[in-house]
């Protein structure tokens, strides 16, 4: 919030429009703000504490003039207040409370039909009521005390409010979860995210559109994600990471820059790994291991396309799209980001693949660290994706032109945003289906340039993926790597033998280039 | 009694993506360090022969993938470990954070005899970022160790090889004495038949 520091000392002389432009934006948007209405209709305003900035910063007088003005335009009707009283930095001290409270004229007052007050602490409490009983006893019997957010969920539509996530912190003091009542008010909105089967999010064919989360955190990342070192490696703070979640799954409306790249990213990936089905299911394994038998990668991108494409549901199939075309993105920056097509794969592929079997999930996942061009089908897949993104979807109708249904409120929204072009001509798209794939994707781009890269790789004689096919040998001590092409029992699973020995074993076994 | 026969030291890395658990791993075992930034998939392992106290044992390092993803196949690397390392990153604070949920991921997968005096060691990595970076104070950190039973605590840089020699040395000392203790508890022979196939792990050294 770089207006913090922006302001000089003096600054009533030399605030700048943009300087005040900027104080604007950010009280609109962080710290008074309208979430739809209520349960009764009227117009629910949010005022959030935790989001009042340093006051050494900024002169509050300044934020005070700026809510009473947000505030005017709810006055002439009756309108409800919740204010988020915790998690605040910044107490914004006695005298600035007591002109706040007196600014509050009868205008605006007489249609504030309740005041929520939500996790306050004793201190405030003690200073509102007291100058409630001062000012106007009539005024507190409007004001409610809310101690949790499942307690104001009975008040006020809590799933139509962007909560920040400081809030949600300081409520996990109160409760471990937020639960919503089971009244009429919730049934028709609440729409689970994560642990949702593929097809009851996006329709059998995708026609439902992407799921919000997949979008959002698409979208975000795409708009700050991409130059930040380490994204989709490295890793959240665990809490913001579950709140964001569980904001998703109760429908809540979330802004993902309150939560940071590295928390979408995880979010995104999270998403993918909590499919009860997943992208790549256990039937699709044989063939996606014959990925590696394929030589050149055209070859492999022949191969991705006609063989194994046809075996993955149509919404799979857009999800992916739209992730390996963020991930292709990340990559083109991968000198700042430090996040090469290898590491996106080796990141998200475990995310797409769940038999049940860890260890065969992890050799379908594996990227071999000295030949990035071998290893299991699924971390081949996604590496080729990532690198030959406009190849390996070429036909394939770019996903922002996805039309997106969701389902608010009960009420049907459509929005059509068809931006974008589909650049090979010779694929033609039914329009009624506008998300399904084509039924036969074209491979004549891939199929031309592959027959001239067989004559450069024939001429020079040189075949990139033969070489050291997984096989890891450091120079001076074996180096083991767990990869089986067969589905092994863990080992784990061996009742009372100690697993040092019978990991070794086993591992000897799995790895003959070790002996 | 295993007394003066080749011991076999399981070793488990543990830590957050990016703190530097495979580089750690190949400056102690390789005397490498590579700049590439290079994700981790699964688990891999490194073996690496030391003498402690005069004995000849054999450390199998496992360094593990720091995502989220293949945190269930824990049970499948974590059992039968000697040692655990728990690794953070000395400028990340979040890394420093997460000590805790890994030791305990640990312990629960694990399942260790005898889980209140199991040998942890902890390692502040990437000491050799400049001060103004650093997000975890080393009294933070051993603070830390103190209260969860006073775990050993080494800074270290993988990347110009301070104290990485010390700390696994401390490892492995440490993993000996568990494996020792473990062998004590064992009612049957130690069933740890590795020595006529060392050769296959042994290094020619370089």
């Amino acid at each position: 919030m770089w207006w913090f520091y922006n302001s000089s000392p003096e600054p009533q002389a030399s605030r700048t429009s943009a300087d005040e432009e900027a104080l604007a934006d950010y009280i609109y948007s962080k710290v008074i703000y309208q979430a739809g209405v209520d349960f009764e209709s009227k117009p629910m305003v949010i005022i959030c504490a935790s989001n009042l900035p340093d006051p050494i910063e900024v002169d509050y007088d300044r934020i005070l003039s700026r809510i009473l003005l947000k505030l005017d335009l709810f006055v002439e009707s009756d309108y409800t207040v919740v204010l988020f009283a915790g998690g605040a930095k910044h107490n914004p001290g006695w005298s600035w409370m007591l002109r706040a409270y007196k600014s509050l004229s009868r205008k605006y007052k007489k249609n504030l039909k309740s005041l929520y007050i939500v996790q306050a602490t004793t201190w405030a409490r003690i200073s509102f009521d007291f100058m409630n009983a001062i000012i106007s006893p009539k005024f507190a019997k409007k004001i409610r005390y809310i101690h949790s957010l499942s307690e104001l969920a009975n008040f006020v539509p809590l799933t139509q409010i962007d909560i920040p996530p400081a809030v949600y912190e300081h409520n996990l003091k109160y409760e471990d979860k937020i639960t919503l009542p089971s009244s009429v008010n919730y049934k028709e909105n609440k729409r689970l995210m994560f642990g949702v089967p593929l097809e009851v999010l996006m329709g059998t064919e995708g026609e439902n559109g992407l799921p919000r989360v997949v979008r959002d955190c698409v979208t975000y990342l795409r708009a700050e994600g991409l130059q930040v070192e380490g994204v989709f490696r490295r890793s959240p703070s665990s809490t913001l990471l579950r709140q964001a979640k569980e904001a998703y799954d109760r429908g809540n409306p979330i802004n993902l820059s309150d939560y940071g790249v590295h928390t979408a990213a995880v979010l995104l990936k999270m998403f993918f790994n909590d499919l009860p089905v997943s992208i790549f299911p256990m039937q699709t394994y044989d063939v996606l291991k014959q990925i590696r038998g394929k030589q050149h990668y055209l070859g492999r991108i022949e191969f991705i396309r006609s063989s194994i494409f046809p075996l993955l549901s149509p919404a799979s199939i857009i999800l992916l799209q739209y992730v390996c075309s963020l991930l292709n993105e990340i990559s083109k920056y991968k000198d700042i980001n430090l996040m090469t097509a290898y590491n996106l794969a080796v990141m998200f592929a475990p995310n797409l693949v769940h038999s049940g079997n860890p260890m065969l999930d992890v050799s379908m996942c594996i990227l071999s660290r000295n030949n990035e061009n071998s290893g299991g089908g699924v971390g081949i897949l996604m590496k080729l994706a990532i690198e030959q993104f406009d190849l390996m979807f070429e036909g394939y109708e770019p996903r922002d032109c996805v039309r997106d249904v969701s389902v608010e409120n009960g009420t049907i929204s459509m929005s059509s945003s068809m931006s974008g072009s589909i650049e090979s001509s010779d694929t033609p798209i039914s329009p009624s289906s506008p998300s399904s794939p084509p039924k036969y994707p074209s491979l004549r781009k891939v199929r031309s340039l592959a027959a001239v890269s067989n004559l450069i790789i024939n001429g020079s004689g040189l075949d990139p993926f033969r070489v050291g096919a997984g096989v890891e040998i450091s120079g001076v001590k074996v180096q083991g790597m767990v990869s089986r092409s067969q589905p092994v029992t863990p080992y784990s699973d061996i009742p009372g033998s100690p697993a040092s020995m019978s990991s070794i074993e086993e591992l000897r076994r799995a790895m003959p280039w070790a002996s | 009694m295993a007394s003066r026969k080749k011991v076999l030291l399981k070793v488990i890395i543990l830590g957050d993506s990016g703190v530097g658990k495979t580089s750690l791993m190949n400056q102690y075992v390789n005397k490498k360090f590579s700049t590439q930034y290079k994700a981790t998939i699964g688990a891999d392992f490194l073996t690496k022969e030391v003498m402690v106290d005069d004995r000849l044992v054999t450390m199998q390092i496992w360094d593990t993938a720091g995502q989220e993803r293949f945190q269930s196949l824990g049970v499948a690397f974590y059992r039968g470990a000697d040692c655990c390392v728990l690794v953070y990153d000395v400028n990340n604070n979040k890394s420093f954070e997460t000590l805790d949920s890994w030791r305990d991921e640990f312990l629960i997968q694990a399942s260790p005899r005898d889980p209140e005096n199991f040998p942890f060691v902890v390692l502040g990595n990437k000491i050799d970022m400049e001060e103004s970076k650093r997000a975890v104070s080393q009294k933070r950190a051993m603070t830390w160790c103190q209260s969860k039973g006073n775990i050993p605590y080494f800074e270290t840089s993988a990347k110009e090889a301070i104290n990485v020699e010390n700390a696994f040395q401390t490892i492995a000392k440490n993993a000996l004495q568990q494996e020792t203790d473990a062998d004590f508890y064992n009612d049957f022979p130690d069933p740890i038949k590795i020595d006529n196939d060392t050769s296959k792990y042994d290094s020619c050294g370089c």
